[in-house]
């Protein structure tokens, strides 16, 4: 048991030296760029609320459609303009920028922790059994997710809370099949060979020695599994089968305004921007950590 | 080959057979049954569920009472339609790009056009709609907002593909009512393509960057080939294949944006109907548009696999 645990330990240092990886993440300057944008995403959706100027959902009744500072007639009172109710622009924003993030956080962590968890238990079921469940994952995976959630909605009813179940649906699929792959790849590899020999069961065998190895996977599929849901949570909001009105969600916030792009294309010009920055910050660090992280995954 | 044309078949059957079961579910919800089913318990009840969707009896709308079947063949020309041209964009434009930026190989062009890919796959298509109707149709105003053609036109629907009928229907609008039909179909093109054709550009790039560096490449530049047929003929054929494997990405990609397309530009497809359908509740209806759009996606994906089984033929084997 000795061995094991010191077999564990080097496999687990060997895939986690955390300076090449950081060396190789810290050269691709998009993932540098990525990592800051995704950092003051992430500050601002903790600290938004509390540095948001007003209520989000405050109406100011006589100052509708307020342009933002840089346009004519803006003042710093509303630096990013009002809406068509008059709510300000900013606050909205900063709480949108709350919601959606830990929402999407919330999302990738349950999916992945359930998809995890099916593909380790599909990995160790008998081959037929197996092959069935993997079907079953293939056609969930082939079917694109905006139409899976939709048809999850569509059951369940529209709201927030329902859309967030369906993207979780839609989601564990991805880990399911990822953790499946991973595992049965790793456990023809000589080092769990050497660890069955040892006498290592099933579940030791999963846990600490082809465990740490498929985390770097799995991370990498976390990042671009938090873009996925992100977007997916803005267009079911957009779709209006997502968060309602008057809820401060980036893409109910871009639903409200397309009556309005005429005369006020800030209000769909900033939550859209917004969604896009936070999207685009996420593909950049995901490609940064695919790169660092599992060479052999890119092509 | 006939084998694994086999294999490919029966995988994309049992998809389709996962998908009648997910639709069954959602057809369950409707307040009247779907079907007079002879059975009460509900697995008798799905086999009966897939005679009656072979037969083309897909139930009647919760809502209208219309036959749900008639009420998709009138919706699904539509979205072929959309669907066809946005692939076609994404696929020419995304390969001419891809090969531009190969052939660039590290120059400015290379450079700016990897940004622009990097920017426009992580564009939400709904708000890139959204943008390209603030610019082209609001402020340029060269482009309508909506719909397939103008009110002004009347076309008698033969295939209810709108571009074919404005050229073989009787009317006397001449050439005018076609091009209106295009100009009508170009703003919701570019919308869902947009993220295809950037996915495309890149890996054609990243594929032919690496084939260049082969020596049959070298073997052709060496007789004196010119460059155009070595990366048009030589090269590209070997890059199809890792293109294909993409292919069924993009394909999921496209659905996605021709939902939100059809939304944003009130384009009378599948996906806007299945989402008025989501909002009226109108189970029938979102079950036929669900089972409507993910046979499309099989399809493709059958489609796919048999053309890479042809181009490669290390893929072609037989059951596994």
């Amino acid at each position: 048991m000795n061995y094991a645990k010191v077999n564990g330990l080097s496999m687990r240092l060997k895939h986690f030296k955390a300076k090449p990886s950081w060396l190789m993440f810290s050269k691709n300057n998009g993932a540098l760029f990525g990592s800051i944008i995704l950092a003051a995403a992430v500050l601002l959706a903790i600290i938004g609320p509390w540095i948001a100027p007003f209520d989000p959902a405050q109406q100011f009744s006589s100052r509708s459609f307020h342009p933002p500072v840089w346009n004519q007639g803006g003042n710093f009172t509303h630096f990013l303009g009002t809406d068509d109710l008059g709510r300000d622009l900013l606050s909205r924003l900063l709480h949108g920028a709350r919601l959606s993030l830990f929402l999407a956080g919330f999302i990738v962590l349950i999916a992945a922790g359930t998809g995890v968890l099916i593909g380790a238990i599909a990995a160790l079921l008998p081959p037929l059994l197996r092959s069935i469940l993997m079907r079953i994952m293939d056609l969930l995976l082939s079917l694109p997710s905006l139409l899976l959630a939709i048809a999850v909605v569509a059951i369940i009813g529209p709201g927030l809370s329902n859309a967030v179940y369906a993207v979780i649906l839609v989601l564990i699929p991805q880990f399911v099949k990822l953790t499946q792959n991973s595992i049965s790849q790793e456990l023809c590899k000589d080092y769990c060979i050497a660890a069955k020999l040892d006498g290592a069961n099933s579940i030791r065998l999963l846990t600490k020695h082809v465990g740490p190895n498929i985390v770097p996977a799995v991370i990498v599929q976390l990042t671009f599994s938090f873009s996925t849901a992100l977007l997916d949570i803005a267009a079911l909001g957009f779709l209006g089968l997502g968060a309602q009105p008057p809820l401060a969600e980036w893409g109910t916030m871009l639903a409200e305004s397309r009556s309005y792009i005429q005369y006020a294309p800030w209000t769909m010009a900033l939550p859209g921007l917004a969604i896009f920055l936070t999207i685009l910050s996420i593909n950049l660090v995901g490609d940064g950590l695919r790169d660092a992280l599992d060479p052999q995954l890119n092509q | 080959m006939l084998l694994s044309l086999f294999r490919i078949l029966i995988t994309a059957l049992v998809s389709f057979l996962g998908l009648t079961i997910l639709t069954f579910g959602i057809s369950q919800q409707a307040t009247t049954p779907l079907h007079d089913y002879q059975s009460t318990h509900w697995f008798p009840q799905y086999f009966e569920y897939l005679g009656y969707l072979l037969t083309a009896n897909w139930g009647n709308s919760d809502l209208s009472g219309n036959d749900v079947f008639t009420e998709l063949l009138k919706h699904f020309p539509a979205s072929i339609e959309l669907l066809s041209f946005s692939l076609i964009l994404a696929i020419f434009v995304g390969l001419f790009f891809g090969i531009m930026a190969a052939k660039n190989r590290g120059g400015w062009l290379d450079k700016g056009l990897m940004s622009a890919t990097l920017v426009g796959y992580s564009m939400p298509v709904f708000w890139w709609g959204l943008l390209l109707v603030l610019f082209f149709s609001l402020y340029l105003g060269i482009s309508p907002v909506a719909g397939r053609i103008d009110y002004a036109y009347y076309i008698q629907p033969i295939t209810r593909f709108m571009l074919i009928d404005t050229l073989i229907s009787n009317h006397n609008y001449g050439s005018a009512a076609f091009f209106n039909a295009l100009n009508h179909l170009v703003l919701p093109a570019v919308t869902l393509s947009w993220i295809p054709m950037a996915i495309m550009a890149r890996m054609t790039r990243s594929s032919l960057v690496n084939i260049l560096k082969f020596e049959y490449i070298r073997t052709a530049r060496s007789k004196g080939l010119p460059e155009n047929r070595i990366i048009w003929i030589h090269a590209l054929r070997n890059a199809m294949q890792s293109l294909l494997t993409i292919g069924g990405l993009q394909i999921s990609i496209l659905m996605t944006g021709l939902i939100i397309a059809e939304y944003i530009f009130a384009w009378p497809g599948v996906g806007s109907w299945l989402l008025s359908s989501v909002s009226r509740q109108d189970y029938p209806s979102i079950q036929a548009g669900i089972l409507a759009l993910s046979s499309l996606v099989i399809l493709f994906n059958l489609m796919l696999e048999i053309m890479a089984n042809y181009l490669d033929p290390r893929k072609r084997r037989p059951l596994s």
